[in-house]
C-alpha cells in the first residue's frame, strides 16, 4: 500500500548533511571503497573502446575538466561527468544493488569526477560524498521498487540523477536549502527507458544522470530557477508518484538513514553482462572445467529465474553490446571458453560461429521458484546422456560476494598495472584531510601498496 | 516501418509547405515577446522552446534562415503532434511538454544539419529516453528550468546521433518506450496520422500578444532579434 507523499526535500538534505558530517561507519566506508575501485576500473577498461572514443570526440573541448578516467583531453564539466558515467556502465561490468537492480557507482563516479575536480575536498569528504550519493539513490530505488523497474524504466538512470545531485551538492559545499533545491532540480531531470537496452543509450543513461545531477547542484548554487521553489515543489512525493504511480514506500528514503546502509548490499559483477545471467554462466564455466565438450552438446535446458528471458532474452546477438543482453550467449561462452570476460562479450565473440551454433541449442526455461541468483543447466550430449549443473548462488551475489582480492584481480584485468595503486589510493581516502580529487586516485602509487 | 522511423523520415525528407514555413517564421518574429511559462498553454510553451532550440542551433552552426525555418517546421510539427497524442493520457504526473520539446528540438536540429532518416531515428531515441519533468511545476520557474533542459537535451541528442551513438528504433512506441511509460493508454500512431498532409504548425492558434504585423513575415531586424533571443535563452 502506498504511504503518504514523501519527505520534504529539506528533510532529505538535512539527513544527508548530518550523515556527511559524521565519520562513515566502517561497513559503509568499506562498501564505498570497493564500489569506487570497481567502477573506476570498469571506466578505465572501457576508456579505449570505440564507443567511448567516439563520444569523447563529440564532447571534447580545448580546456575544462579532464574528459574521463583514461581518456585524454578535456570536456565541459557536465560532459566530463557524462563521459565518465557512460564509460563506467558501457560494458555492463560495474555493480548491482540486487534489491533494486540499480548500478549505483557509475552516475555517482561521474558526478564526483567533475564536481570534485574544482572543489578538491579532503579525501574523507570525497569518500563520504560518493557513499551518500550511492546511498540516496538506492533508497529512492527501494521506495519505488518493484513497480518502477517493472514498468520499463531504467532505474540506474532515473534514480542515478538524484544520487549524482547529492554527490555534486556535497562536493560543492551546498548548505541545506541549496542542497534541497539541487534535489528538486534533479527530480525534474530523471531519464532512462529500458527500450534502449542493447544500444549505447543504456550507458548514456548512467552518464547523463551524472551530468544532470551536476547541473542540478550548479543551478541550485546559482539560484536562477529556484526562488520560491519550496512552495511549488515542497516534497519528493510528486517524483515518487511519477516513478511508481501505483505503489511506493516513501519511508524507505530516510528510515535509519546514516545507521543502516543499503550501499553495504552493493555487489560487483564478475561478468560484463546483465547480472541475472551470472548463475547460468557460472554453471557453464563449471561444466567446461569438468570436461564437458561443447562439440558433443546436443541440447541445453537452461532453468532460470523469469527475469532472465525478460532482461537477457536476445537469442542471436550480432554485436558485443547485444551479447550483453543474451543469456544464451553467456552460457555458450562459458561452455566453449570456460570464461565470461570482456573477450567473450566482444563483437568478435558475438559473431563467432562456434558460439552462435551452440547458442541455438540452448533453451531458456524460466521457473517462478528459481531464485534470482540461482540456475541449473541440463546438458544433453550425443550419446543421449544428460547431466545437471546447478548453481545455488552466483559468484558476486550477496551470499557469495567477490573478495577484495577478486576485486583487485578484476581491476587488474581491466586496467593492467594500475589496480594495486588505485586500491591503495582509495584505501587512504577515508583518513585523508588534505584536498583530494578522483583524478588523483589514478596517479601512480607513491607509497607501499597494502595487500588485502 | 515503425512510428519512430516514420517520424524520422518525415523530419529528414518532407517538403515543408509554404504555409508551414510562414507559420514558423511568424512564430520566430514574435519569439522575443513570448514571455515565460506562466499562464501559457502547453502547445505555446512547446513552440517557444522548440523555436529557441532550432534558432540557437542554426545560428551557432552558421545555417541560414531557410534551413532554420525548415528545421523548426518539421521539429515543431512533430512536437505538437506528440503533445496532441499525449493529451489526457499521461499517468503519474509527468510533463508531456518536456517529451515534446526534447523530440522536437532533436528533430529540428537534425533537419538543420541535414541528417538522414536513420540518424534522426537515433536522435529521437536519444531524446525520447530523456522525457521527464513534472506537470505540477510546468507553469513556474521550475517549469522554465525543465523545458529549457528538454530543449538542450534535444539538441545534444541530435549531436550525439550525428556522432554515431546507437539508439533504439522503437523509442516512442516500444513496449518500454516513451508512450508505454508515461502514457500507457496513449496511441503513438496518433502522432503520425496524416503526417505530411495536415500541418498542425499552420493550425496552431497564435497566442494573444504574439500576433505578427498583419500579413507580414518578420523582416531582417525581427529575425535578428529572434536569433539573439534564442542565444540568450541558453546562455
Amino acid at each position: 500500500m502506498t504511504e503518504g507523499m514523501g519527505p520534504a526535500y529539506e528533510d532529505i538534505a538535512e539527513a544527508v548533511l548530518a550523515a556527511a558530517a559524521r565519520p562513515l561507519p566502517e561497513e559503509a566506508a568499506a562498501a564505498a571503497r570497493r564500489t569506487m575501485v570497481n567502477v573506476l576500473a570498469v571506466a578505465l577498461g572501457a576508456s579505449r573502446s570505440p564507443q567511448v572514443t567516439r563520444l569523447a570526440g563529440a564532447l571534447a573541448t580545448p580546456s575544462g575538466v579532464p574528459a574521463a578516467p583514461g581518456v585524454a583531453g578535456y570536456a565541459r564539466a557536465a560532459d566530463a561527468a557524462l563521459l565518465t558515467g557512460f564509460a563506467a556502465h558501457l560494458d555492463d561490468f560495474d555493480d548491482t544493488h540486487l534489491a533494486t537492480v540499480i548500478h549505483p557507482g557509475a552516475s555517482v563516479l561521474g558526478a564526483a569526477w567533475s564536481a570534485g575536480w574544482s572543489a578538491a575536498v579532503p579525501g574523507k569528504a570525497l569518500l563520504a560524498a560518493f557513499a551518500l550519493g550511492c546511498e540516496i539513490q538506492l533508497r529512492l530505488g527501494l521506495a519505488v521498487s518493484p513497480e518502477h523497474y517493472d514498468r520499463g524504466w531504467h532505474i540506474t538512470g532515473t534514480c542515478g540523477v538524484i544520487g549524482a545531485a547529492v554527490t555534486a551538492g556535497l562536493l560543492g559545499a551546498l548548505e541545506r536549502d541549496r542542497l534541497a533545491d539541487a534535489l528538486r532540480l534533479a527530480s525534474l531531470q530523471t531519464l532512462g527507458h529500458r527500450e534502449a537496452f542493447g544500444t549505447e543509450v543504456k550507458p548514456f543513461h548512467a552518464g547523463k544522470a551524472a551530468a544532470n545531477g551536476l547541473v542540478a547542484a550548479e543551478e541550485a548554487a546559482r539560484g536562477t530557477f529556484t526562488a520560491g521553489a519550496g512552495g511549488i515543489l515542497p516534497d519528493i512525493g510528486d517524483l515518487l508518484r511519477a516513478l511508481a504511480p501505483d505503489r511506493r514506500q516513501p519511508h524507505q528514503l530516510l528510515d535509519g538513514f546514516g545507521s543502516r546502509w543499503e550501499l553495504a548490499a552493493n555487489t560487483f559483477k564478475p561478468y560484463p553482462c546483465g547480472i541475472v545471467a551470472h548463475p547460468g554462466i557460472d554453471a557453464a564455466v563449471q561444466a567446461h572445467r569438468q570436461g564437458v565438450d561443447p562439440a558433443d552438446v546436443t541440447r541445453v535446458r537452461y532453468r532460470c529465474h523469469p527475469l532472465v528471458p525478460e532482461l537477457m532474452g536476445r537469442l542471436d546477438p550480432r554485436t558485443g553490446l547485444e551479447a550483453r543482453f543474451s543469456a544464451v550467449h553467456g552460457v555458450a561462452a562459458g561452455l566453449v571458453r570456460g570464461n565470461g570476460g570482456l573477450a567473450e562479450f566482444s563483437d568478435a565473440a558475438a559473431t563467432d560461429p562456434v558460439l552462435s551454433g551452440l547458442r541455438s541449442r540452448i533453451e531458456l526455461c524460466p521457473e517462478e521458484a528459481m531464485p534470482r541468483d540461482a540456475a541449473t543447466l541440463e546438458i544433453e550430449v550425443v550419446d543421449g546422456s544428460c547431466t545437471e549443473w546447478p548453481v545455488a548462488h552466483a559468484r558476486g551475489s550477496l551470499l557469495r560476494p567477490l573478495t577484495d582480492q577478486e576485486l583487485i584481480d578484476k581491476a587488474e584485468a581491466l586496467a593492467p598495472g594500475q589496480a594495486y595503486s588505485i586500491w591503495a589510493a582509495v584505501a587512504r581516502l577515508g583518513r585523508e584531510t588534505e584536498p583530494r580529487t578522483v583524478q588523483a586516485l589514478l596517479e601512480p602509487a607513491r607509497q607501499e601498496v597494502p595487500v588485502p | 516501418m515503425t512510428i519512430t522511423v516514420r517520424m524520422a523520415r518525415f523530419a529528414a525528407e518532407t517538403l515543408v509547405e509554404p504555409a508551414a514555413t510562414a507559420a514558423v517564421a511568424s512564430l520566430c518574429g514574435a519569439l522575443p515577446a513570448a514571455g515565460t511559462e506562466a499562464g501559457r498553454r502547453p502547445a505555446d510553451i512547446a513552440a517557444r522552446w522548440v523555436a529557441c532550440a532550432a534558432l540557437h542551433h542554426a545560428n551557432a552552426g552558421g545555417a541560414g534562415r531557410a534551413q532554420a525555418e525548415q528545421g523548426l517546421a518539421v521539429g515543431l510539427e512533430l512536437a505538437l503532434r506528440m503533445l496532441h497524442s499525449l493529451d489526457g493520457q499521461v499517468v503519474g504526473g509527468w510533463d508531456p511538454v518536456c517529451a515534446a520539446v526534447a523530440v522536437g528540438a532533436a528533430t529540428a536540429a537534425a533537419r538543420v544539419d541535414g541528417l538522414g532518416s536513420e540518424a534522426i531515428t537515433r536522435a529521437i531515441g536519444i531524446a525520447a529516453t530523456q522525457a521527464s519533468g513534472l506537470a505540477a511545476v510546468s507553469l513556474s520557474p521550475l517549469g522554465t528550468f525543465q523545458h529549457r533542459r528538454a530543449a538542450l537535451n534535444g539538441l545534444q541528442a541530435a549531436a550525439l546521433a550525428r556522432a554515431g551513438m546507437t539508439a533504439p528504433g522503437t523509442a516512442l512506441e516500444g513496449r518500454r518506450g516513451l508512450y508505454s511509460l508515461i502514457a500507457p493508454t496513449g496511441d503513438p500512431a496518433g502522432a503520425i496520422e496524416r503526417l505530411g498532409e495536415r500541418w498542425l504548425v499552420v493550425e496552431r492558434p497564435v497566442p494573444p500578444g504574439q500576433v505578427p504585423p498583419e500579413g507580414a513575415l518578420p523582416g531582417a531586424d525581427l529575425w535578428s532579434a529572434a536569433l539573439t533571443y534564442a542565444m540568450e535563452v541558453f546562455s
